[in-house]
């Protein structure tokens, strides 16, 4: 009698050691549950097969498990490799964000050069256009009768242009002042040398003076047109510097004369004036 | 009869006790757990999923010391709970480079719209 007790006992303590029902293990349940739960996910079966796949097996061994200590190795296993295959659809995801992410990285630096590009045309075209302006505008001088010179351009209005003895310009300087005027403002890099000469008749000074004030006549003029006078030069030679002979009458009208010189882009009126040269 | 009842009983014991303890060291298990460890650290997962990594080495640990005293069913729980642990710091820590490329490329991008914003409308 003793002896079936005692084993009686000895079975019961066995069993009792190495099972357990399933229905105990909460936390196995649990992990079943997820697992059940991402079975269905449409991203995690399409995105993360593999590690459903292992997830699978562990939750296929843990319906099976009888032993305590096995449950809960399995319902570790299976919420980590439930956790893994989370994971690695979202690594796809990522990995497809970032594709795309690289895509319009390219399209914006394309986007941006483009605009560089037609900024850069526009820019391009817009100096090709003054840069024909000014041509235009240098060959409507020269149609003034004006002569490039080692100064620069020289535009000279003859004593015709004066009042007799006199500075004020007459209506006929007009033409030439309005084109030197609208020159000179497209050009803002270019100043301009006024330069005063008459005739030997007269004394030294009354012709200094004339000469000064005809070319500071010439000087207002294009002041009022909108040029600044700091580009502006005045000059007053009298007869220091005459371009014909003094003894007929036809070289001395073109003695008489205002000289204007349009210089180089960036070149100081000083370097140039005769007195210097 | 009692003698055979007994023998019998005791086989039983034997085969139970057999079944419930193995024999053999996990050796597989202690490879696969080292490998997916070694892997983890280079993934960076000892810096960008320190916990998982941290918990995965110390399952390592505990498993070196089961297998010192010979506990083997054991060391085989604790060799594949390091290595699903290893496993999954990997995952996350390339995942978390993943992110940190994604952010880098937006913010890239918003400079690249901003500087581009500045263009004048009709250049655009």
């Amino acid at each position: 009698m003793r002896f079936k007790i005692g084993l009686t006992l000895i079975v019961s303590v066995v069993f009792l050691g190495c099972s357990q029902k399933v229905d105990d293990f909460v936390v196995l349940k649990k992990a079943q549950k997820d697992y059940l739960l991402i079975k269905e996910d449409k991203e995690i079966n399409e995105y993360a097969s593999k590690e459903l796949f292992k997830a699978t097996k562990i939750f296929n061994s843990s319906k099976s498990v009888e032993d305590k200590k096995e449950a809960e190795h399995l319902a570790f296993m299976l919420k980590a490799q439930i956790e893994i295959a989370k994971q690695s659809a979202r690594d796809k995801e990522l990995k497809r964000e970032l594709e795309k992410l690289k895509t319009a990285k390219i399209k914006a630096l394309l986007d941006e050069k483009d605009s560089e590009l037609l900024l850069l045309k526009k820019e391009a075209q817009k100096a090709k256009l003054e840069a024909k302006m000014t041509l235009e505008k240098l060959e409507a001088l020269k149609e003034l009768n004006a002569k490039e010179t080692n100064r620069g351009l020289v535009l000279t209005l003859g004593d015709v242009l004066f009042e007799t003895g006199r500075s004020n310009l007459l209506d006929g300087s007009m033409r030439a002042i309005l084109k030197l005027s609208e020159f000179l403002i497209d050009n803002p890099e270019r100043s301009v040398l006024i330069e005063g000469h008459t005739d030997d008749v007269g004394t030294l000074t009354s012709n200094l003076d004339l000469s000064l004030r005809r070319a500071a006549s010439v000087e207002k003029a294009l002041i009022e047109r909108g040029v600044s006078s700091s580009r502006l030069l005045v000059k007053g030679y009298g007869e220091m510097y005459p371009v014909a002979t003094n003894s007929d009458e036809s070289g001395r009208q073109r003695n008489r004369r205002v000289e204007i010189v349009i210089l180089e882009e960036g070149v100081d009126p000083l370097e140039m004036v005769l007195e210097n040269r | 009869m009692e003698n055979r009842i007994f023998l019998l009983s005791l086989g039983t014991l034997m085969f139970i006790f057999l079944g419930c303890a193995s024999k053999n060291p996990p050796l597989q298990d202690i490879s696969d757990a080292k490998m997916a460890i070694l892997d983890a650290k280079d993934a960076g997962a000892k810096t960008l999923a320190s916990d998982m990594f941290k918990n995965a080495e110390q399952k390592y640990q505990n498993m070196q010391k089961l297998m010192q005293e010979e506990k083997y069913i054991d060391a085989k729980y604790a060799a594949q709970k390091a290595y699903i642990q290893a496993k999954l710091a990997n995952t996350i820590s390339k995942n978390i480079k993943i992110q940190q490329e994604i952010d880098e490329l937006m913010s890239e991008i918003r400079v690249i719209k901003k500087d581009f914003a500045i263009l004048p409308k009709d250049e655009k």
